[in-house]
């Protein structure tokens, strides 16, 4: 197991190791949820692999792709992931995960960069107010589709249908400004 | 109608699938999803395999939101009111939104301009609508009618209000008219008929028991139907014109305008006979909607070589001339090189054993001509048989089912009443004068020409 005294949390913010990490980051967050494609898993999958990198970046040759070697050590950390998450699962929810896992794994997806980041910040400004606060309410609040349902007297599936229309909504405001060549 | 209303259906259905994927997609991307919901969600997935690609672009956006939210959040407040609000006001005001969302949908001027509209048309029909006017005696004509009312007789008289009960018997050479004024309804009862009201001042209802009626009845109320009763039928009536005819087995109705539901009692089977249809309600009989009978189509070509219809070349092209003849009684003009096709449906009036005849062509027929009589088991021409011929030009050979001026009685052919039967005639002359006509034997009744009130005209072309 990874251990946290073996990380080089001191490390400079714009060392060449990082940066090249920086230059991955798009591909091991894209792998790390075709692999892991839980809520918030490809996240963690995609720390630990940054960590554990540093944590051995003495061992590696940055003078060669480490492209393929990233992918593998993706490979390895997400399916540790996602085997310690499925044991936390019910039986029909982990069918129901592994049936995803399965189909995602051949799938493609394109990460998001910084600049799909700052088109993200514009389109959250130009919500209206009702749907700015819904995504405070829950992407800055944590609170689930089924809390706020309880909190303001609506039935569950319709707060998560706003919700899913509301990420829509989003992503067609995105796609509108980002430029063709990052679609 | 019927493709849009499916249109409508398939619609809403995939609308209802639309936002239960929505949810359900929703659910797994927080990991709040039930196991029922688990296990829908993955059934969805194997019916749609591509709801994966939904779940990856959702899990990646919810991570760039997840990305920036704190800084855009902290951002916004200090833009307007330079704090971040607290969770129970946040939630508060989210509710309020969602509370107003809700109520605007209902308020919506669309949608109150639709209840204004449905309100509106409510109040026009019930103020302009169609009126109830309350039964009266209109007319008599001739002496034997009767009227009955609580078991006694008495003498009817044109303007005599008719209640509950009253029972109205016309004898031979009598015809009473039942008036509904202010509205245009009529009911005429004709000789030898049993008419009662049963429905009160404001229910057209009423009992035949035997005889014949004929009605115009204008548009009722709407749930108010005209509802008139016989010992083996119901008819009930919106606005339309029909005659009803009852006899001890069998109850006829005709519709002349607009369509009347008529309804069998022994099994409470339905159809609805529209204009020009009528349909028969009897024990043996098939209840269904045909069309009014009389006469049959015929066709001729003049010029025809050959005696064969099949393989004719000059009958592939147009008749030289078409009309709709009575009965099957026919006499063609002198003439040469003709051919004749006459069809159409027969009716059988009950159900029973017919036995058909070709009958009155010349006596030198067999060399001058040649005849025809085919008959299909149901109403389609192409499942028509040969049941009566004359001898073939040539050969002389006389068909077995039925030669001309036989004295052996044809074979019984076995027919349903409710149904027509498709009936053709071809008759080739080559020389001089003939005559075509189709006699049947119906059961218990006597041998007789075939005629129109048995007979329909063939529909196609």
């Amino acid at each position: 197991m990874w251990d946290d005294s073996d990380v080089p949390m001191n490390s400079e913010p714009h060392s060449p190791v990082k940066e090249l990490l920086a230059a991955h980051d798009a591909f091991v967050r894209g792998l790390a949820l075709r692999l892991a494609p839980a809520p918030g898993l490809a996240e963690d999958v995609a720390q630990q692999v940054f960590l554990e990198f540093l944590a051995k970046e003495a061992e590696w040759d940055l003078s060669r792709d480490i492209k393929p070697l990233l992918a593998a050590m993706t490979r390895n950390v997400a399916r540790r992931c996602w085997r310690e998450r499925m044991h936390t699962l019910p039986e029909v929810q982990r069918e129901l995960a592994e049936h995803i896992c399965q189909l995602a794994e051949s799938r493609e997806v394109a990460w998001a960069g910084e600049e799909e980041k700052t088109i993200l910040r514009r389109c959250l400004d130009r919500l209206p107010a009702k749907s700015r606060r819904l995504i405070e309410l829950h992407y800055y609040l944590e609170t689930s589709s089924v809390e706020i349902a309880q909190q303001t007297d609506m039935r569950p599936d319709a707060v998560r249908r706003a919700l899913f229309r509301l990420r829509e909504q989003l992503r067609r405001c995105i796609n509108k400004f980002l430029p063709a060549k990052s679609l | 109608v019927h493709q849009q209303i499916s249109a409508g259906q398939v619609s809403v259905k995939n609308h209802t699938e639309e936002r239960e994927r929505e949810a359900l997609i929703q659910g797994y991307l927080e990991g709040s999803l039930t196991d029922d919901e688990s296990i829908r969600l993955r059934s969805l997935l194997q019916q749609d395999p591509a709801i994966a690609d939904l779940i990856l672009t959702g899990l990646r956006d919810d991570l760039l939101i997840r990305g920036v939210v704190a800084e855009w959040v902290v951002a916004s407040a200090a833009k307007t009111i330079h704090r971040v609000r607290p969770l129970h006001e946040i939630l508060e005001r989210v509710g309020m939104i969602l509370d107003s969302l809700r109520r605007n949908a209902w308020a919506t001027p669309a949608f109150g301009a639709t209840a204004f509209a449905v309100l509106l048309i409510f109040f026009w029909i019930w103020c302009f609508g169609p009126t109830a006017g309350t039964p009266v005696l209109a007319e008599v004509q001739g002496t034997g009618i009767v009227l009955e009312r609580s078991r006694e007789s008495l003498a009817p008289t044109p303007g005599m209000s008719l209640r509950d009960g009253d029972i109205l018997r016309t004898s031979e050479g009598a015809t009473a008219v039942v008036g509904f004024a202010p509205e245009n309804t009529r009911i005429t009862i004709l000789p030898g008929t049993e008419f009662k009201l049963r429905g009160g001042s404001h229910n057209k209802r009423f009992d035949l028991n035997m005889g014949k009626l004929e009605a115009s009845v204008a548009r009722q109320r709407p749930f108010r139907p005209m509802i008139l009763k016989t010992p083996h039928a119901e008819a009930r009536v919106i606005g339309t014109r029909f005659a009803l005819t009852v006899t001890t087995n069998s109850t006829r109705l005709d519709v002349t305008e607009g369509k009347v539901r008529f309804t069998r009692d022994s099994d409470s089977k339905f159809v609805k006979v529209s204009t020009g249809h009528y349909a028969i309600a009897a024990a043996d009989s098939q209840l269904a909607s045909l069309p009014f009978t009389g006469g049959l189509l015929r066709m001729w070509w003049s010029g025809v070589q050959g005696n064969t219809f099949a393989k004719n070349p000059r009958l592939r092209n147009p008749p030289d001339g078409r009309e709709v003849v009575p009965d099957f009684e026919l006499a063609i003009a002198e003439t040469n090189a003709v051919a004749v096709h006459v069809c159409g449906y027969v009716h059988p009036p009950v159900t029973g054993n017919y036995r058909f005849w070709l009958e009155k062509p010349p006596m030198d027929f067999a060399k001058t001509g040649y005849a025809q009589l085919a008959m299909s088991p149901t109403e389609d021409p192409s499942e028509a048989v040969t049941i009566a011929q004359t001898a073939t030009p040539g050969n002389g050979v006389i068909s077995p089912y039925q030669a001309v001026g036989a004295t052996k009685a044809p074979p019984p052919i076995p027919l349903v009443a409710g149904r027509r039967y498709y009936l053709q005639a071809n008759l080739f002359i080559k020389k001089g004068k003939a005559e075509l006509s189709v006699f049947w034997l119906p059961p218990g009744q006597e041998r007789r020409v075939l005629s129109s009130e048995f007979l329909s005209p063939w529909e196609g072309k």
